[in-house]
C-alpha cells in the first residue's frame, strides 16, 4: 500500500459516491415522504439494469440513451406498486408496509430469476475499457461519467422538488398529509407519483450499476445495503445531504477497501452506517425533510 | 349490598373466571401433550421423505418462534435472524471439526454464542426504534455475512464440510428438531406467563409508556433478544449437522430471515400456535411447488402481501377470532369447566 494506491482509492471512491447518491435517491424520496422503508428498491435498481439490457440490446444503442426511455417505463412500473400494494397499508404503521416491501422484492427478484436467468450481465458500451487522467490517478471514464449523471440527476430531483407545482404538493403531503388534503392535494395520488418518481430515477441508477459493474438477479439486497448507508449518512429523506454522504460512503470504501483488501470492502458502509445511527440517530447532514 | 359484599362478589367472579380459564388451559396442554407423545411414534411408521418434511417443518417452527418473540411479542421487527442461524451453524461446524465435543454440546454451544452476539450488539441496536432497528440488523447481518466470506479461520467462501463421523443418523434428527421445536415453542408460552411476558407486550404497545411505567425496558428487550438469538442459534447448529455443511453465502443467507417472517405473518403475528400454523403451511407450499424454485418464491411474496392485506391477524390469528366471535371458545370453557367440576 503506497500512498499514490490511498490518493487513486480515494479519487475512484469520491467519483462512484455520485453513483451511490443517484441509487439511493429513490430510497431517500419514498422514505422522506411515505416514512416508506422500500426495501424492494434494489430489485427496481436491477430490474432497470435489465430492461435497459433489453432494450440497448434490441435498438442497438447506448445505454445511457436507452435509460431516457426507462425513465417513463420505470415510473409506469412504481405508480401501480404503491397505488395497490403500499396505499392501502399506509394505516396500518410502519411495519406492515415495510414487510410487504419485502414480499415484493422476493417476487421481483424471482421475475427476475425466472425471465433473465442467473448469468452475470453487464451493459456494454464502446467506451466501457477507457479511462481518463485525475489528479496523478488515472480513473475509468465510466466512473466519471456516472458522476456527472449523477450530479445532473440529484441538482434536477432537488430543483423539482424545490420549484415545481408537483414537488411543492409532494413535500407538502410529506409535512402533513391530513392539511395538505384540506388545501385540496389528494395525498394517495402524491404517494403513488413520488413511488413512480423513485422507481424513475431507478432508471438512470440501475443503468449506471449495469454499466459500472456486473449484475445478477440477486445483488439487489447489496444495493438497498449501499442505499441504506447513504440515506442515513445523507440525513433521512434529505436529497442534496445525499451526494455528501455518497461522496463519503465512496471515499470510505475506495481508501479502506486499499488498505484492508478488496473482499471487506463492502463492510466498511456498514460499519460507519451503524456508527452514524449510534451516534446520530438522524444524520449527519440532516436539517430539513425532502 | 354493602362494599365489603360488592368486593367478595367481585373476587368470586375473578375466582370463577380464573378456574375456568385454567381448567381450558390444561385440557388444552394436555391435548398438545397426547399430540407431542403421538408424535414421537412417527418414525416407525412414516417413510423417509415424510420424516424429512417433517424435520424442515420443526426447523421452521422453532424459526418462527424465535422470530415471534421479538417481531410479534416485544414489537422489534428484527430482519437480522440470519446472523444468529448462521453463528450457530458456524459454531457447530467449528466445535465438530475441531474439537471432539458431542453433538448435543456442540449445538447447545451455538446457541450461547448467538446468544453473545446479540448481548454484543444490543447496545447499539436497541438505540434504534421500530424500522430502525429493522435496517439496522439487516445492516449487522450482512456485515458478519461478508465478514464470513472473507475470514479464512472459516473456510472463506468455501465454508466448512463437517466430519461425517461424529455427526448423528438421519432418524434421530426428527427427534431432535422436534425438541427443537417444542422446547421453543414451550419457552415462549412459558415467558408469556411471566413479568417478562407483560414487560414485552408493554413494550410492544408503547415503549415510552411501558418505561414510565417503570418496566426496565432495556432489560426485557435484552432479554427476549437473547431468547431468541438462542434459539435461531440452536436452531443453525442443527441445520449444520443436517446439511454436512455451512458455507456463508447460504448459511448467512437473508431468506433465513425472510422464512421466519413469511411464516408468523402468515400464520399469526404474536399468537403462541401461529407460527406452528404457518410452518405447517410453508412445509406442504414447499412440497408443493418442490420442482419450481422461483416460481414457489414468488407465489410466497404473493401470499405475504395478500395476507398483510386481507388477513392481518393470520390464519391462527384470523380462526382465534372468529371462533371467539362465534361463541366458541366460551362453550369451550363452559364445557371443561364443568368437566373439571365433575
Amino acid at each position: 500500500m503506497t500512498p499514490s494506491t490511498l490518493l487513486a482509492g480515494a479519487v475512484s471512491g469520491l467519483l462512484l459516491g455520485g453513483l451511490y447518491a443517484v441509487t439511493a435517491l429513490g430510497l431517500s424520496l419514498v422514505f422522506g415522504v411515505m416514512r416508506l422503508v422500500n426495501v424492494a428498491h434494489g430489485e427496481l435498481l436491477l430490474l432497470a439494469a435489465y430492461l435497459n439490457f433489453v432494450i440497448s440490446g434490441a435498438l442497438g444503442i447506448d445505454p445511457l440513451l436507452a435509460a431516457v426511455l426507462l425513465i417513463p417505463i420505470m415510473f409506469l412500473v412504481g405508480y401501480p406498486l404503491q397505488r395497490w400494494i403500499f396505499n392501502p397499508l399506509m394505516h396500518m404503521g410502519s411495519e406492515p408496509p415495510l414487510l410487504a416491501a419485502f414480499g415484493l422484492s422476493i417476487i421481483l427478484q424471482n421475475v427476475l430469476l425466472l425471465i433473465w436467468h442467473a448469468d452475470t450481465r453487464v451493459l456494454v458500451t464502446s467506451y466501457s475499457g477507457m479511462g481518463v487522467q485525475l489528479f496523478d490517478v488515472r480513473v475509468s471514464l465510466l466512473y466519471v461519467l456516472a458522476f456527472v449523471m449523477a450530479f445532473v440527476l440529484i441538482i434536477g430531483v432537488h430543483l423539482f422538488m424545490q420549484h415545481s407545482y408537483l414537488g411543492k404538493a409532494i413535500r407538502a403531503a410529506a409535512q402533513d398529509a391530513s392539511t395538505a388534503q384540506v388545501m385540496g392535494i389528494n395525498p394517495e395520488q402524491i404517494y403513488a407519483l413520488t413511488y413512480a418518481i423513485g422507481a424513475a430515477t431507478a432508471a438512470l441508477g440501475g443503468t449506471l450499476i449495469g454499466m459500472t459493474f456486473s449484475f445478477v438477479p440477486t445483488s439487489g439486497l447489496t444495493w438497498l445495503l449501499k442505499g441504506f448507508v447513504v440515506v442515513v449518512l445523507g440525513g433521512m429523506g434529505s436529497i442534496t445531504g445525499m451526494l455528501g454522504a455518497g461522496f463519503i460512503l465512496g471515499i470510505a470504501e475506495g481508501v479502506g477497501g486499499a488498505i484492508a483488501g478488496t473482499g471487506y470492502r463492502d463492510m466498511i458502509g456498514f460499519l460507519i452506517f451503524i456508527i452514524v445511527l449510534v451516534l446520530r440517530p438522524a444524520g449527519l447532514f440532516s436539517r430539513s425533510r425532502v | 349490598m354493602n362494599i365489603r359484599e360488592r368486593l367478595d362478589v367481585k373476587s368470586a367472579s375473578q375466582q370463577s373466571e380464573k378456574q375456568k380459564h385454567n381448567s381450558l388451559y390444561w385440557i388444552s396442554w394436555l391435548i398438545i401433550g397426547l399430540v407431542g407423545i403421538g408424535l414421537l411414534f412417527v418414525p416407525f411408521i412414516a417413510d423417509q421423505y415424510s420424516i424429512s418434511l417433517a424435520y424442515t417443518f420443526f426447523l421452521y417452527v422453532a424459526l418462527a418462534q424465535s422470530w415471534n418473540l421479538l417481531g410479534g411479542y416485544t414489537g422489534l421487527v428484527s430482519l437480522g435472524q440470519a446472523a444468529f442461524f448462521g453463528l450457530g451453524a458456524y459454531t457447530t461446524a467449528l466445535l465438530l471439526t475441531l474439537t471432539g465435543l458431542p453433538f448435543l454440546v456442540a449445538i447447545l454451544a451455538s446457541g450461547v454464542v448467538a446468544t453473545v452476539f446479540a448481548v454484543a450488539i444490543s447496545l447499539p441496536v436497541f438505540r434504534f426504534r421500530g424500522i430502525y432497528f429493522a435496517i439496522g440488523t439487516l445492516v449487522l447481518a450482512e456485515a458478519l455475512r461478508i465478514w464470513m466470506i472473507n475470514w479464512s479461520v472459516t473456510g472463506g467462501a468455501q465454508g466448512i464440510n463437517l466430519p461425517l463421523a461424529s455427526l448423528p443418523d438421519p432418524n434421530s434428527f426428527y427427534y431432535i428438531a422436534l425438541a427443537l421445536a417444542a422446547a421453543s415453542t414451550g419457552i415462549i408460552a412459558f415467558i408469556l406467563h411471566t413479568k417478562l411476558g407483560i414487560g414485552l407486550r408493554a413494550i410492544r404497545a408503547n415503549e415510552d409508556a411501558a418505561q414510565n411505567m417503570g418496566v426496565n425496558t432495556f432489560r426485557v428487550k435484552l432479554f427476549a433478544f437473547a431468547i431468541s438469538a438462542f434459539i435461531a442459534g440452536v436452531a443453525g447448529g442443527v441445520q449444520a449437522t443436517y446439511q454436512g455443511t455451512v458455507e456463508p453465502y447460504s448459511t448467512f443467507a437473508v431468506s433465513w430471515t425472510i422464512t421466519a417472517i413469511n411464516i408468523v405473518i402468515i400464520g399469526g403475528v404474536g399468537t403462541l400456535f401461529g407460527p406452528v400454523v404457518g410452518a405447517a403451511f410453508a412445509t406442504l407450499l414447499d412440497q408443493a411447488l418442490q420442482n419450481y424454485a422461483s416460481i414457489h418464491l414468488m407465489i410466497t411474496g404473493v401470499i405475504l402481501i395478500l395476507v398483510i392485506r386481507f388477513l392481518p391477524a393470520g390464519i391462527w390469528g384470523q380462526a382465534h377470532k372468529l371462533l371467539e366471535r362465534r361463541g366458541i371458545i366460551n362453550a369451550l370453557r363452559r364445557l371443561s369447566h364443568n368437566a373439571a367440576r365433575t
